[in-house]
């Protein structure tokens, strides 16, 4: 838990940097040399781009247009996305297992062993489909986990990398590309079907990753985070085709108990997912929650989780959906009224 | 007292090293050296805290039309100016405030327009280039204000003189009058700093008020080395920002207990009959669940008799035209 919530902390800070990196060079480049004065190195570079760099800074990737349909299937008010992002040992396994303590593990182990079937028996109670992000790693540990996601028949399988590889770190299109593919190539094995949608690592995306994920076909990605209903990601001011099912830290599980994680209640947590809802139910778009079985599969987030999918289910018009049903369906009404 | 030539020693350099600190400048943040104010004098304790204070207060003797409360709505508009002055263009990072243009801020205009509520809009002059059609929503409201909060968001105490703060400051104002349409008469420091030169700067540029201190929860006149400035003071808090809690480095607490907090802030300066300063930002608070507490506490606000909901500005003009109320 802490590891995989420290993990996406460094993620984060490492994305910062190598961007900063990276843009600094290119800015560097485009501009007359800064002067050196008393500052030495710009500590805010920003400060100092023209109204052109500074568009350009944020073009590579933007929300398009909005993909809400007109109505959702059967005259539903609002699609629901239920999904769980499998983490479980990867991370800690990408970074080379460096911690000594053995028992640091077992906490992710416990997504395979005892989160996800929990979680499995309460979304075939209600008859709920769900996304599973797996990292191949992830699966290659507990090959049952898919096995058992399968067998109902109503659940898609989606990518979240070889390894939960921090792609903005890995900063090598070659390898981001041939550990994406390699993911693919395994599920597509596993599974019997080819993915089609992608949820990065820590959701960290690298100035490669949307690039690949055209490149190998798929329908959308899930990492995002401009809007709370589904759009078209736009690079460089070109709309790419794929569909982004945006997320948000406000509706993951893991900021909120990670083991600094501040609120002790899942109680009020899962009410903020309910507010988040009726919300969602008001305004006819969307709500996208990820969870974590080694998180939300412990016992007392369990029970939220139940009662959270009964409030929702206890609503008429609900459409609960895979992502790539949703991306599949906003795709086909988009494309009636274009 | 000093029992070896090794405490003497240390003893000497420590003076000289604390000689050599209090001959840069008593007030000076940051510095390495461990409580470098131990050692100063009570003339330098004085003017360490000098430069900008707490003057009178003024709380006027009755808000307009006899309400009992002033209530400031203000929203500090941060996209994603912050991350590109420190060159973070990491493109989910700024997916997260772009969320802020696209989906809080047409959600907050909503709610204000059903409860026909003004409200003051703080802008980095940045995050209107980079979001122009957002900005004239507010614009059309015709209820609103717009007021300053910097030019891209930059850390004020890490510029390095008073001339680069200067000519950002200028350009942010020159930037906003033109989208505004005429000249911002609010100052709120980005992130609520103010350099040893802001103070200087914000009466050079005529500004009416400013809102980024807090030493007192009502109006103020801030004062400068002693000398009152003329400027009102509409001071914030941390307890009232929503950011602290609802961040992701804030661990995204129940916004349920949030808006309680805020309540009985409310409740409290209904009693005393002064004001609520809430600051709240799109990209934070524009999230379903949380705007959904936010009205919940607009709701409640309004179900009290006597309560004004008031821009910054309105509050300004008015306490300064008014004689303020015996303490």
């Amino acid at each position: 838990m802490k590891n995989m919530q420290s993990l996406r902390r460094t993620l984060m800070v490492v994305a910062g940097v190598a961007l900063v990196g990276a843009v600094t060079l290119a800015v560097a480049r485009a501009q007359p040399p800064a002067p050196q004065g008393e500052r030495g190195p710009a500590a805010l570079p920003g400060i100092n781009w023209s109204e052109q760099q500074l568009k350009q800074a944020v073009a590579p990737l933007r929300a398009g247009r909005k993909l809400t349909p007109k109505s959702w299937p059967n005259g539903a008010k609002v699609a629901v996305c239920v999904t769980f992002d499998i983490d479980n040992e990867s991370p800690a396994l990408a970074r080379g297992n460096v911690n000594p303590d053995l028992s640091a593990m077992s906490d992710t182990e416990f997504g395979a062993t005892e989160g996800l079937p929990r979680i499995l028996r309460i979304l075939d109670q209600r008859s709920i489909p769900a996304s599973f992000y797996i990292p191949a790693v992830s699966n290659i540990l507990a090959p049952e986990m898919v096995t058992s996601i399968m067998k109902s028949g109503r659940h898609e399988i989606a990518l979240h990398g070889w390894i939960h590889e921090p792609v903005v770190t890995l900063n090598n299109a070659a390898e981001e590309e041939r550990l994406l593919k390699q993911a693919i190539d395994y599920f597509t094995k596993v599974a019997g079907k080819k993915p089609v949608g992608s949820r990065t690592g820590g959701w960290a995306i690298s100035p490669y990753t949307i690039g690949i994920e055209q490149k190998l076909g798929l329908l959308y990605d899930s990492s995002m985070m401009a809007m709370d209903q589904p759009y078209e990601l736009v690079a460089n001011g070109k709309p790419t085709g794929l569909v982004e099912l945006p997320v948000t830290w406000v509706q993951d599980d893991a900021p909120y108990f990670g083991r600094q994680g501040a609120l002790p209640s899942p109680e009020l947590i899962f009410n903020v997912y309910r507010d988040e809802f009726d919300m969602a139910y008001q305004e006819g778009t969307m709500v996208m929650l990820t969870f974590h079985p080694h998180v939300s599969g412990r016992r007392s987030r369990a029970v939220h989780l139940a009662k959270l999918l009964d409030y929702m289910k206890g609503k008429p018009g609900v459409w609960f959906a895979t992502a790539e049903q949703i991306a599949n369906y906003v795709k086909q009404q988009a494309a009636k009224t274009h | 007292m000093l029992r070896t030539p090794l405490a003497l020693g240390a003893a000497l350099s420590l003076v000289a090293g604390a000689a050599a600190l209090l001959a840069q400048q008593p007030a000076q943040p940051g510095a390495r050296s461990p409580q470098p104010g131990l050692h100063w004098t009570e003339q330098q304790l004085k003017d360490a805290v000098a430069p900008v204070r707490v003057g009178r207060r003024l709380t006027p003797k009755s808000w307009p039309n006899g309400a009992k409360v002033a209530v400031c709505l203000t929203f500090d508009v941060d996209y994603e100016a912050s991350d590109l002055a420190n060159g973070n263009t990491a493109p989910v990072a700024l997916s997260q405030r772009e969320y802020g243009a696209k989906a809080g801020l047409p959600r907050i205009l909503r709610l204000l327009d059903e409860h026909k509520i003004p409200a003051s809009f703080y802008f980095a002059a940045v995050n209107v280039m980079l979001h122009p059609e957002e900005f004239q929503e507010i614009l059309k409201r015709g209820r609103h204000e717009v007021g300053v909060h910097g030019w891209i968001h930059e850390n004020i105490t890490a510029l390095q003189s008073e001339e680069e703060e200067r000519q950002l400051l200028n350009k942010a104002i020159d930037y906003l009058t033109k989208a505004y349409g005429k000249r911002p008469v609010g100052y709120r420091s980005p992130a609520w700093a103010f350099s040893p030169w802001t103070m200087k700067l914000i009466r050079e540029a005529g500004f009416l008020y400013d809102s980024s201190m807090m030493g007192l929860d009502e109006p103020y006149e801030l004062v400068a080395n002693g000398q009152p400035t003329g400027i009102v003071e509409l001071p914030v808090e941390w307890i009232l920002d929503d950011a602290p809690y609802l961040q992701r480095t804030g661990s995204l607490p129940s916004p349920e207990l949030i808006f309680k907090t805020y309540r009985d802030e409310f409740d409290i300066a209904y009693r005393e009959g002064t004001m609520l300063m809430l600051t709240n930002h799109p990209y934070i608070t524009g999230h379903r669940s949380r705007i959904s507490e936010y009205e919940k506490l607009v709701v409640y606000m309004k179900s009290k008799p006597g309560v004004w909901f008031a821009t910054a500005e309105q509050v300004v003009n008015y306490v300064k035209q008014q004689p303020a109320r015996s303490h």
